[in-house]
């Protein structure tokens, strides 16, 4: 069958502008660091909020997301604290130090990142009851109605945390 | 046979290092690669994100017209790839398989509101070229940016149809492969598409023949 000249147009027009293109070259960047992608944080916080024991084990057997999907970086304690504020309604009192950036992981719940050393340590704040529980690399704890789970891969990495955060 | 490190599946995978898997030419089927994929190779995962990334890529932003839309779309197109590679039997080819993932990434993606003026970067290419060439790249840039801003509006079920034909050049078989419809339908929803195509891009034929 033979096309009309309008169709030989529209074909022409569509293969020129519909054109494949090269892929970003950060893409596999934005893969790599999807790896654990926002839902996958946000589907283990819901769970910790219920099951406190079992999602503080479960989040630091595979804590190991890197911080270059934040959705906020700065090192400043206070851009970071206004950003969670702005972006969760919590109010997170920070301390100078190491900080990397947040990510929201709902409306009531963020997280605060912190990279020192090579290491990554995350700080879970939700306005989501639970119990005060410590493990090896991690402690959750409560604070003017607010919970915190505070995550590293190392132990000293946790003193250190712990004395700035835990004691408020 | 796998060299590479174990990946997480589908945990983050680790920064890229030399293999035998990448800078290789993939064949159609590339079983061995797919194998090693299965088996947590990330490596392999590397190749055939580097055989297929633009293809992806552009199936993304020719169906959504939104560079930052197409990013999200072919980051979780990997990661459902990644995702799901052990579940790949091999009873349709690769290539069939990704499409239906990209397809249907495609299909599920909602827009989040932060749609920006599409293609712009494609204007700017076009005013940083030589200057005795600058006028007609504009004009070229001008009119592929209004003829993918009514494809974008283009309802998805036939969008879909477009670009994997005309980004993709594939047959109404292959397409109908693809998206589980008959190939019938497949030509009914490009007629369609072309239609509105016509009706919408008039102007752009009137001035060309004015211009002729």
């Amino acid at each position: 069958m033979l096309k009309s000249e309008n169709q030989q147009w529209i074909e022409r027009e569509l293969e020129q502008s519909l054109r494949r293109v090269a892929a970003p070259g950060e893409l596999w960047e934005r893969i790599q660091g999807a790896g654990k992608p926002r839902s996958w944080i946000r589907s283990r916080f819901v769970a910790w909020a219920s099951v406190p024991v079992l999602m503080v084990a479960a989040f630091f057997g595979s804590h190991t997301r890197n911080n270059s999907g934040l959705q906020f970086r700065s090192s400043d304690p206070t851009e970071v604290r206004a950003w969670v504020k702005a972006s969760t309604g919590l109010d997170v009192p920070l301390h100078t130090g190491n900080l990397a950036g947040a990510n929201r992981i709902s409306a009531h719940a963020a997280e605060i990142s912190y990279r020192a050393g090579g290491r990554e340590m995350s700080l879970i704040v939700s306005s989501a009851p639970a119990q005060v529980r410590r493990t090896g690399k991690s402690v959750a704890w409560t604070a003017d109605g607010q919970t915190y789970l505070l995550a590293c891969n190392a132990p000293q990495d946790m003193r250190a945390c712990i004395l700035c955060h835990v004691g408020g | 046979m796998h060299s590479g490190q174990p990946i997480e599946i589908p945990g983050r995978i680790r920064p890229p290092s030399p293999s035998k898997f990448l800078g290789m030419v993939l064949d159609a089927n590339h079983e061995e690669v797919i194998a090693a994929c299965q088996n947590g190779d990330e490596d392999a995962f590397r190749a055939l994100f580097e055989a297929h990334k633009d293809r992806v890529y552009s199936i993304a932003l020719r169906y959504s017209g939104d560079r930052a839309a197409a990013m999200d779309i072919a980051q979780d197109t990997f990661v459902k790839l990644l995702s799901s590679i052990q579940n790949f039997r091999g009873n349709s080819s690769f290539d069939s398989w990704l499409y239906r993932i990209v397809v249907n990434t495609c299909l599920d993606y909602r827009r989040t509101g932060r749609r920006v003026i599409p293609f712009v970067d494609g204007l700017l290419d076009a005013v940083a070229a030589p200057v005795e060439s600058v006028l007609s790249r504009l004009v070229r840039a001008e009119r592929e940016q209004t003829v993918q801003e009514i494809v974008a509006r283009l309802p998805p079920q036939q969008r879909i149809i477009v670009v994997l034909r005309y980004t993709e050049g594939l047959s109404y078989e292959e397409i109908a492969e693809i998206t589980g419809c008959s190939p019938g339908t497949v030509a009914s929803r490009l007629n369609r598409a072309h239609k509105i195509l016509e009706r919408r891009l008039a102007h752009l034929r009137a001035q060309e023949g004015r211009h002729a």
